[in-house]
C-alpha cells in the first residue's frame, strides 16, 4: 500500500517537472547576443582562435556588427585584452559609416540611455574591455553600405599606446 | 492509524499537485495583471492599428527608435530568436515596436527598419498625443535629450522593457533588457498554452 503512494507521489513530482521547466527546444541557434551572459565563454580557446588579432599588448577577440540597412545605424562589439599597462581605444574609422562613436549604454533602472564616450575607452592594465550590447560599444552612423549577415568589414582601432590595428568584424 | 496516513499522503500529493500546475514565470509578473491600454496608432504600412485586432495572440509590447543602434536591434534581434525557438506557435505572438522617435521615425524607416529582423514586426507611431497616451500607459517613459557631441543629434532615453499581454488582452510579464532567450520562450509557451 505504501509503495503505491510513493508511486503516485513520485509520479506527480515527474508529470509536474516537465511542466515547469519543460522548454522543448533545447537547441543551440546561434544568438548574437550570446555576449550579455557568456562572459565566461567569450574566453574559450576556439573563439579565441577564430579571429584574435594582436597588437603589442592588445589582443582584439570575437569583433562582430549588428546587421543594418545602408543608411540606418549599427554598433560594432568585441572584446580586448590588454597584457601591458593602461591603454585606451581613442577612435576607430571605417568606410562603411558617414560617422564612427564610441559609445556606452546605461541602464539605469530599466531606463535605456546611450551616450558619446569623451576621450576615449580605457582598458585597464591586466584587464579586459568587453564591447557588448547594452554596454560599451562602437556606434556606427549612417551606413554607406548595407551589413548583410554572414559578411565581414574591416574597422581601424586606434590606441593610445599600442597604435592602429586593422580588425574584420563579422556581420551577425 | 491507517487514515492518518491516508490523510498526510493525500495532503501532500495534493500540494505537489496544485504547486505544479501554476507555472512560474521566469520575467516579472504583472500581479494582479491589468487590462492592456488600447495601443491606436498607425503602423509601418500607415494602415491604422488598434491592439485589440490582437486578441488570441500573446503581444510583445517593445519601445525604442530606429536610430538607435544597440539596444533596440539587440531586444528585436533576442525577440526574432525567441520566435524562431518557438516554431509553428510563434504564429501566435506578435511584436510591437512603438517609436519613441516619430519626429524621426516614418513609417517607411520603420519599415525598413523592422525588416531585418522579422516581416511580421508591427512598427508604429502616430501623433503626439495618442503616442504620449501610449508611453504613459506602459511606462516608457521616452524622453528626448541633445547630443551635441555626437552625430546622433538628439538620443531618446526609454525603458527597455518589454511587456507582454496575453491572449485576453491582459497585461502579464515584463521582460527585463537581456533576459535568457529561453526563459523568455519559456514564459510565451505558458501563456500560449493557456
Amino acid at each position: 500500500m505504501r509503495a503505491v503512494y510513493f508511486l503516485l507521489i513520485a509520479l506527480f513530482v515527474m508529470s509536474c517537472g516537465n511542466k515547469t521547466d519543460g522548454t522543448p527546444y533545447a537547441d543551440t541557434t546561434t544568438d548574437p547576443m550570446g555576449s550579455h551572459n557568456m562572459s565566461v565563454d567569450m574566453h574559450s580557446p576556439t573563439l579565441v582562435a577564430d579571429n584574435a588579432v594582436h597588437l603589442k599588448d592588445i589582443t582584439v577577440l570575437n569583433a562582430w556588427a549588428r546587421h543594418a540597412a545602408k543608411g540606418d545605424n549599427s554598433a560594432v562589439y568585441m572584446i580586448i585584452e590588454n597584457t601591458g599597462i593602461n591603454d585606451t581605444l581613442m577612435s576607430v574609422d571605417s568606410i562603411t559609416a558617414a560617422a564612427i562613436e564610441l559609445h556606452s549604454a546605461m541602464n539605469n533602472k530599466g531606463m535605456m540611455s546611450m551616450d558619446p564616450v569623451e576621450n576615449g575607452i580605457l582598458i585597464p592594465a591586466h584587464g579586459t574591455l568587453q564591447l557588448q550590447p547594452g554596454s560599451f560599444h562602437i556606434m556606427l552612423i549612417g551606413l554607406t553600405t548595407e551589413l548583410t549577415s554572414g559578411a565581414s568589414v574591416p574597422f581601424e582601432l586606434t590606441f593610445a599606446n599600442a597604435g592602429t590595428v586593422e580588425v574584420n568584424a563579422e556581420i551577425r | 492509524m491507517k487514515f492518518i496516513r491516508f490523510l498526510i499522503l493525500t495532503l501532500i500529493i495534493s500540494s505537489t499537485l496544485s504547486s505544479c500546475v501554476r507555472y512560474t514565470f521566469k520575467s516579472s509578473p504583472i500581479v494582479p495583471p491589468d487590462s492592456a491600454f488600447n495601443i491606436a496608432l498607425t503602423d509601418q504600412n500607415t494602415q491604422p492599428f488598434q491592439l485589440t485586432q490582437l486578441k488570441g495572440k500573446v503581444v510583445l509590447v517593445f519601445f525604442g527608435y530606429t536610430n538607435c543602434p544597440d539596444i533596440c536591434p539587440a531586444t528585436l534581434s533576442d525577440l526574432q530568436l525567441v520566435k524562431n525557438r518557438l516554431g509553428t506557435a510563434a504564429a501566435n505572438v506578435v511584436i510591437l515596436f512603438v517609436t519613441v522617435d516619430p519626429g524621426r521615425d516614418t513609417p517607411a524607416k520603420l519599415n525598413r527598419f523592422v525588416q531585418q529582423y522579422d516581416e511580421s514586426i508591427i512598427a508604429l507611431t502616430g501623433n503626439p498625443a495618442d503616442l504620449g497616451a501610449v508611453y504613459h500607459a506602459y511606462g516608457a517613459g521616452a524622453e528626448r535629450r541633445d547630443t551635441p557631441n555626437s552625430a546622433m543629434i538628439y538620443a531618446v532615453d526609454h525603458t527597455s522593457t518589454v511587456t507582454v499581454i496575453d491572449k485576453n488582452g491582459m497585461r502579464r510579464l515584463l521582460i527585463g533588457f537581456g533576459s535568457p532567450i529561453d526563459d523568455i520562450a519559456s514564459d510565451i509557451n505558458a501563456l500560449l498554452a493557456e
